[in-house]
């Protein structure tokens, strides 16, 4: 009999495959990340709850520990069903794959248990392929990866003198270890990675805030999150996308709720919703009220829409 | 008129940058945290184990000098694991070898050239909490019959294998383990049922934590205390088709293949034992004065310690020769380690019985440290090769090429 296998068919070997780099993945820690980050991170937050939060540029860790953050993008990918099991099998991966040389460096926002140095929740940035920077409106400009899935132009509408495709980073999905028990450690996880994300894009953006983070994230999940945040967020409707069964990812366009695309940007209360999280996230453990921040937030953003 | 380059050029006193500067940073590492150590690893019951030392070795990479760099390894290949074996034997044998028995677990897999083998298990020891690997040939039964393809039907009793669907069970039993009481992983050899002796040998790479896997007793040793050496006991043990190297019934050509490439290594170690006992004996030939001057200048001590580096330096040159083989040469070769290996676990031997010797009555006391370097001497004229099995493959070769002449 002859079996004709596709990417959505994953074998028994491409299961025990995933089982096994999920394993892998498990056993990974890394306390000595902290220390081995080169020159001073764009972000960091250790203030004792037991979670330390990084964000660091790709240039500035060991490619020891890259593979790690890329392995447990990887894990979580795949426990999430956002990426194809046999494509990963057949390629022999236990990373996602490192992005081709590009212009501007990716920046890496990742969450740790301060214990044991397990990797905990992550976010990414990907910076931009373009060598030289280019006009958002140049034609022929390469387009991002949401771009390309979404069948979109996401950057053409904000062709600014002052803004050029170095400035645009796209978003990687937030991850979270779902092997991580509920519990008052986990429930902080989110908080820290949106803490790490935003002071990066503060960074990234400068004292003139020019940055766009661009990506795409499910309506009533990540967009939420992003909005109560305080990201000044363009959300396009109507799109169908997905990506060809050749690519790694297709899974992700497969779900039941499909992403939207979405273009963010900094406005001029946003270092002020930093500092409120962060305020959040260094009171003591008895004092904390996750309540009382998410009704802040959404107070603000109410304030700031009404005329 | 074409003039050919020579394809390298052999200059041992210039290591590669990378591993001349990994040499230095294992040398400190054993100078400083395994020596002051060794002597009380050496003195205690058999089951105990330093993970610190582990740990410290390990974030050093001294868990992952062969593993390649994608797979975040040093990617220093065997030269670069021989050198820094010489390093931590000169400090303690025993501690190289619970590095040098992780990457002899490696060994099969990254010999397998199967990326998908690689991708699950070498990554392992990129993380910053260490783990262990090991290699588990030798049984109650048979020790050289597992390698020496003309024994491998006179073999009994041998752990078998059975395949069921898409995996196989496995059965039987492994003794002197390196490393199994902790290992996370272990290359186990197996012989495929209804094939006699050892004539179905094949290779597997086992999960230590599964149900069915038992580690034994730690063996009780004359030497090389601070590694554990036990015994692994397999009971149905599930392993899946994936994990297999090489196909079925290659285990024995698996097996050789291993050996020829961790051969070199073993002979640093000895390489490092020699060293250990040359520097006591130096620093106490440069102190001791008799009949009006230092030990040193009498013409039997000199001679003495002069045949002692002359060797260690002989054997330095033959492992580190056969190290650069086995990283430039598919497949590895037999005869160049097999030589390193037998010359050098006989010089570590003559050695350290001469600084024994030198030192005198000191020599004969614990606490000098030079008796533990001749209990040591005699490990690796076991594990890895006796000179028995040795010889054969030496000779082996010296008639395969005068044959194929």
């Amino acid at each position: 009999m002859t079996r004709t296998l596709t990417a959505d068919q994953p074998t028994a070997v491409a299961g025990r495959y995933t089982a096994s780099i999920l394993r892998l993945h498990e056993r990974l820690h890394y306390p000595g990340l902290l220390e081995a980050v080169r020159g001073e991170p764009l972000h960091h937050h250790d203030h004792g709850d037991g979670l330390v939060t990084l964000a660091v540029r790709d240039s500035q860790l060991p490619l020891r520990y890259l593979r790690g953050i890329l392995g447990f993008r990887l894990a979580q990918y795949l426990r999430l069903g956002w990426i194809c099991p046999s494509l990963v099998q057949r390629a022999a991966l236990f990373h996602e794959p490192f992005r081709p040389a590009h212009g501007v460096e990716d920046v890496h926002i990742v969450t740790l248990s301060a214990e044991s140095g397990r990797i905990l929740g992550y976010v990414g940035l990907s910076g931009s392929y373009d060598p030289e920077p280019l006009p958002l409106d140049a034609p022929g400009r390469p387009r991002l990866a949401t771009e390309l899935a979404h069948r979109i132009d996401l950057l053409g509408p904000y062709a600014a003198p002052e803004l050029h495709t170095h400035h645009a980073f796209e978003v990687k999905r937030f991850l979270r270890d779902q092997s991580m028990p509920p519990g008052a450690l986990a429930s902080l996880v989110p908080w820290h990675i949106v803490l790490g994300f935003g002071r990066s894009l503060l960074a990234l953006g400068g004292p003139q805030r020019r940055m766009l983070a661009v990506g795409d994230a499910k309506e009533e999940v990540a967009i939420r999150h992003l909005t109560l945040m305080g990201l000044d967020l363009t959300v396009v409707d109507g799109t169908s996308p997905s990506l060809p069964r050749s690519e790694l990812m297709w899974p992700i366009y497969e779900q039941d709720t499909i992403a939207k695309p979405f273009v963010g940007r900094l406005p001029e209360g946003f270092r002020a919703d930093m500092d409120t999280i962060e305020t959040y996230l260094t009171e003591a453990r008895g004092t904390r009220n996750a309540h009382a921040l998410v009704e802040q937030l959404a107070r603000r953003r109410k304030e700031a829409t009404q005329p | 008129m074409t003039i050919t380059a020579p394809s390298f050029e052999l200059n041992f006193d210039v290591l590669p940058p990378e591993i001349q500067r990994f040499k230095e940073t294992v040398r400190e590492f054993a100078q400083e945290v395994v020596l002051p150590r060794a002597q009380q690893l050496d003195q205690a019951p058999a089951a105990d184990f330093d993970w610190d030392l582990v740990k410290q070795g390990h974030a050093l990479g001294l868990t992952r000098v062969a593993v390649p760099k994608q797979y975040g390894g040093l990617g220093l290949g065997m030269l670069g694991i021989s050198v820094a074996m010489e390093q931590v034997a000169a400090a303690c044998p025993g501690t190289a070898l619970i590095f040098g028995a992780t990457m002899l677990g490696q060994t099969p897999i990254l010999y397998s050239g199967d990326p998908q083998l690689q991708a699950r298990y070498l990554p392992l020891f990129a993380g910053d909490e260490p783990i262990l690997a090991c290699n588990a040939v030798t049984e109650d039964e048979a020790g050289c019959d597992l390698i020496i393809p003309e024994n491998a039907r006179h073999a009994v009793n041998v752990m078998s294998a059975r395949r069921e669907g898409d995996h196989y069970v496995l059965n039987g039993s492994k003794k002197f383990i390196t490393n199994a009481k902790f290992a996370t992983f272990a290359s186990v050899f197996a012989n495929m049922e209804g094939h006699e002796g050892a004539t179905g040998l094949t290779s597997f790479i086992v999960d230590l934590d599964q149900p069915g896997v038992t580690r034994g007793p730690v063996a009780d040793k004359m030497g090389y205390r601070a590694c554990l050496g036990s015994e692994l006991t397999f009971e149905n043990v599930i392993v899946p088709v994936e994990n297999v190297i090489g196909g079925e019934l290659n285990g024995m050509a698996i097996n050789i293949a291993q050996s020829n490439m961790a051969r070199a290594s073993v002979a640093g170690i000895s390489t490092g034992v020699a060293q250990g006992a040359l520097d006591k004996a130096l620093k106490w030939c440069g102190e001791r004065v008799q009949g009006g001057q230092l030990l040193y200048k009498h013409q039997f001590s000199a001679q003495k310690i002069a045949e002692m580096a002359s060797k260690i330096d002989a054997s330095r040159m033959l492992y580190m020769y056969a190290a650069n083989k086995v990283d430039n040469q598919l497949p590895a070769p037999e005869y160049e380690p097999a030589v390193a290996k037998l010359f050098a676990d006989r010089v570590a031997i003559e050695v350290a019985d001469t600084a024994v010797s030198l030192i005198g009555a000191r020599g004969y006391l614990r606490e000098y440290g030079v008796e533990k370097m001749l209990r040591d001497s005699y490990g690796a004229r076991i594990y890895e090769g006796t000179p028995e099995v040795l010889a054969l493959a030496i000779t082996d070769c010296l008639y395969r090429v005068s044959e194929a002449e």
